[in-house]
């Protein structure tokens, strides 16, 4: 799956991809889309990257990928408690909706780059 | 006659089907998936308004399709997400340990 | 502050589950995890007595974000939810406790499951509205079958898969009927659908409550949607199993209760739940009858338990509710006591099969708390089944055929845990000196076993401390307050009774010994189906019920 055409098309067609993701993510709260799906299409511009340039690149990078995800939920909680500290209740909206799909976005683009690495783990022995 | 609701209900008749009678571990979750996509469908189709528009904030006044079943939606996808995801992993682990993923050799 | 709570019993044990997977990519280390999930699972008790006050004279409802009634998730804690979320908190400290000791591979990875399916679990305890129960039901499924597959890898696989497909099944039949309900009312809040139901016309109402139905039928393994509950309990390690047969088959049940507090305007609605409960207690009750696995034994007669309480709650009346609401209590203690002592057994000699154990006096304190656990099962009267038993019996006495198959559940019970004792524990070894004879039952396993059996002698001894405390205010929720008569629990009479069942049970066992060749090749005929053709007679049943609401 690493030849030249396919190196090629990607390597031009990945920055949108991303783009789009991003673009999905912080336009969240105004058309159609918000934290999880931006965060679905950003995670298939980075398994198009495994697919097409093998899978040696991310070898490393299990560990970081994990820790990014449990940190991802332990922020989303903590800006719930806020709503607490502020007197009103768990999750009331203070205006920084933006800021929820932003964490929700990088945690699910983390979570599931991680799924794919796990599962095709066995096939590319070192 | 044939609307969203009608084709849900068909569709997770479908994949109920397919729950009984497979006997590959990997169809059946599919025939799972495919379930559960119908009943997406089903309750998407619930809240149609004749003539309304989408759920977005606008300034005119008009006819709102309902919001609600859409946002339950959303989450039972990220459920459901999650729950094939570990099905699957629990699969490959079966097939390492058994040799075979076929239900009927395996109990 | 006192308002914030509902919220921070659902928060303490996610944010350990983070904080102790967080700890597990730093680190290889196991003390730091344990002393986390202890200091998560102490809280709730803080947190429980605080509240216990101001439940007696109203229900705290917490609204989600500051969104109103009818449109926002709210969180509900009235005396039915206080209970089980108590029982729920004990269960897990006790269970934690018992597994300090006994997992021994893969530590890290449990507790953060663990954590996990204590959020789940009080989740389903607190939710207010339809699809809260939903969401939380789907992650109990999700984290309980991850944990089964912790115990011995060669079985454990079956049966978490069978547990996974049929758990997936249950929450899509859920979700159709919330569908139903959302299409016709409009509003998916407990206390604003619980009126609005009667106005629905009858055909829709059928079609709601066999949704329902099969969703919490799958969930509380009631008779024909039980055939994922002897493979996944029996091969979970032992404090999962515990913890499997304690509560979170309870979950179902609470469901169960919550709809059957809708006011469906079907004909003859109790007689068919009732009819479904003694099928199912008589059912469990066979399927234990047949078996020499330690732990599958235990695992049917939670079958057959489930079937009391089932009778229990469908008469509709507070007796009825009372009785089904106690005996929740009561068998998670004594199941989870049972489960907990059958793995100090296997723990010991290595093996699950009864025929191979023959411990005699070498194991006291063991010997003891089990004894006391049959005891408890069976109905005898110092102990916690008497009661509520007594109760349960009390509300169905106006229908003499599903009494006297209640009365053949209760005889089976002690014929086969009789079985048990005596292969175990009533056979010596003949030779002195074996292998597995120095291993002694490490400290904590005790220890929670003899919490337990103090908690059900407690429950048995002064049951009127209980009754007018905790378990009445409750079911006046749900059935009118004059209807309760005076229950005495001390009569001559009723304990006549228990020792002729006691009798009647020691004759049952010794038919079953002398039949023993025909009752193995009963068992390993049924075993052959594979689990997806017992879905085709789950739907065959749901057929067959709606068409005889149809035509009544």
């Amino acid at each position: 799956m690493t030849s030249r055409i396919v190196k090629t098309v990607s390597r031009t067609i990945i920055p949108f991809i991303f783009l789009f993701g991003i673009y999905i993510i912080i336009h969240g709260h105004l058309s159609p889309g918000g934290g999880f799906q931006g965060g679905v299409i950003m995670a298939m511009g980075v398994i198009l990257i495994i697919i097409s340039y093998g899978y040696d690149i991310f070898r490393n990078y299990t560990d970081s990928l994990s820790l990014i995800e449990t940190l991802g939920v332990a922020f989303f909680i903590l800006m719930g408690l806020i709503g607490i500290i502020a007197g009103k209740s768990f999750f009331s909206s203070l205006g920084t909706i933006w800021l929820l799909n932003i964490i929700i976005g990088l945690k699910v683009c983390s979570g599931i780059v991680l799924f794919y690495m796990l599962f095709i783990k066995w096939e590319h022995p070192p | 006659m044939i609307n969203g609701i009608t084709i849900g209900l068909v569709l997770f008749l479908i994949g109920l089907y397919g729950i009984i009678t497979n006997k590959n571990l990997i169809k059946i979750i599919m025939s799972l998936g495919i379930s559960s996509n119908g009943i997406i469908l089903f309750f998407n189709s619930l809240g149609y308004v004749q003539g309304g528009l989408p759920p977005i904030l606008t300034e005119s006044s008009v006819n709102f399709v309902d919001p609600v079943p859409q946002a339950l939606m959303l989450t039972m996808i990220v459920i459901n997400l999650c729950d094939t995801a570990l099905a699957l992993a629990i699969i490959v682990w079966i097939y390492k340990k058994f040799g075979t993923v076929n239900i009927e050799e395996m109990t | 502050m006192i308002e914030h709570i509902s919220i921070l019993l659902l928060i303490t044990p996610l944010l350990a589950a983070i904080v102790v997977s967080i700890v597990n990519t730093l680190s290889k280390t196991k003390i730091i995890q344990k002393i986390i999930t202890a200091i998560s699972l102490v809280l709730p008790f803080f947190y429980l007595s605080i509240i216990f006050q101001r439940i007696s004279t109203e229900s705290i409802s917490y609204n989600v974000g500051g969104w109103e009634e009818p449109f926002g998730i709210t969180l509900i804690i009235d005396e039915l939810s206080f209970i089980l979320l108590l029982i729920s908190s004990i269960l897990v400290f006790v269970t934690f406790i018992y597994s300090l000791q006994n997992i021994k591979q893969d530590t890290e990875k449990f507790y953060f499951f663990f954590l996990l399916l204590t959020t789940a679990l009080n989740g389903i305890f607190l939710s207010g509205d339809l699809f809260n129960i939903y969401i939380f039901f789907d992650l109990t499924i999700i984290s309980s079958f991850i944990l089964i597959t912790f115990g011995d890898k060669k079985y454990a696989l079956k049966g978490s898969i069978k547990y996974l497909i049929l758990g997936t099944l249950a929450s899509l039949f859920l979700l159709l009927g919330i569908g139903f309900v959302y299409a016709e009312t409009g509003v998916l809040n407990l206390e604003y659908v619980q009126h609005r139901i009667s106005l629905i016309d009858v055909q829709t109402q059928i079609v709601i409550f066999v949704f329902f139905l099969a969703a919490v039928g799958i969930k509380a393994a009631i008779i024909p949607f039980h055939t994922w509950l002897v493979d996944a309990h029996s091969t979970a390690p032992v404090p999962i199993s515990a913890l499997l047969s304690g509560i979170i088959v309870k979950s179902g049940v609470y469901v169960f209760i919550r709809i059957s507090s809708f006011e469906f305007t079907l004909p003859r609605m109790n007689e068919v739940i009732i009819m479904l409960g003694a099928i199912t207690a008589v059912g469990g009750v066979i399927g234990a009858l047949m078996q020499w696995d330690i732990k599958r034994i235990t695992a049917n007669h939670t079958i057959s338990q489930i079937g009391f309480i089932i009778v229990g709650i469908g008469t509709g009346s507070t007796i009825g509710f009372a009785g089904g609401i106690y005996h929740i209590v009561n068998h998670a203690f004594f199941k989870a006591l049972l489960f907990l002592c059958a793995g100090a057994l296997i723990y010991k000699t290595g093996s699950k099969d009864i025929r191979e154990y023959r411990i005699g006096w070498t194991m006291p304190i063991t010997f003891i708390v089990y004894v006391i656990g049959i005891l408890s099962i069976s109905g005898i009267t110092p102990f916690n089944g008497s009661v509520s038993k007594k109760l349960i019996e009390t509300a169905i006495h106006s229908y003499p055929g599903i009494s006297i198959m209640l009365l053949f559940a209760s005889v089976g019970t002690v014929a086969s845990f009789s079985k048990i004792l005596y292969y175990a524990f009533f056979k010596h070894k003949s030779v002195n000196t074996n292998g597995n004879d120095g291993k002694k039952v490490p400290f904590t396993m005790l220890v929670s076993m003899i919490i337990l059996a103090v908690f059900c002698l407690a429950l048995g001894i002064i049951p009127q401390l209980w009754l007018d405390g905790l378990i009445l205010p409750a079911s006046y929720l749900l059935g009118d307050v004059n209807l309760i008569q005076q229950v005495s629990f001390i009569e001559p009479l009723s304990i006549l009774k228990e020792w002729i069942i006691v009798g009647g049970g020691l004759v049952l066992l010794f038919l079953i010994i002398r039949f023993s060749t025909m009752v193995d090749s009963l068992r390993t005929k049924i075993s052959k189906i594979p689990v997806n053709q017992s879905i085709l007679f789950m739907i065959i049943t749901l057929i067959i019920i709606s068409i005889i609401f149809n035509y009544l």
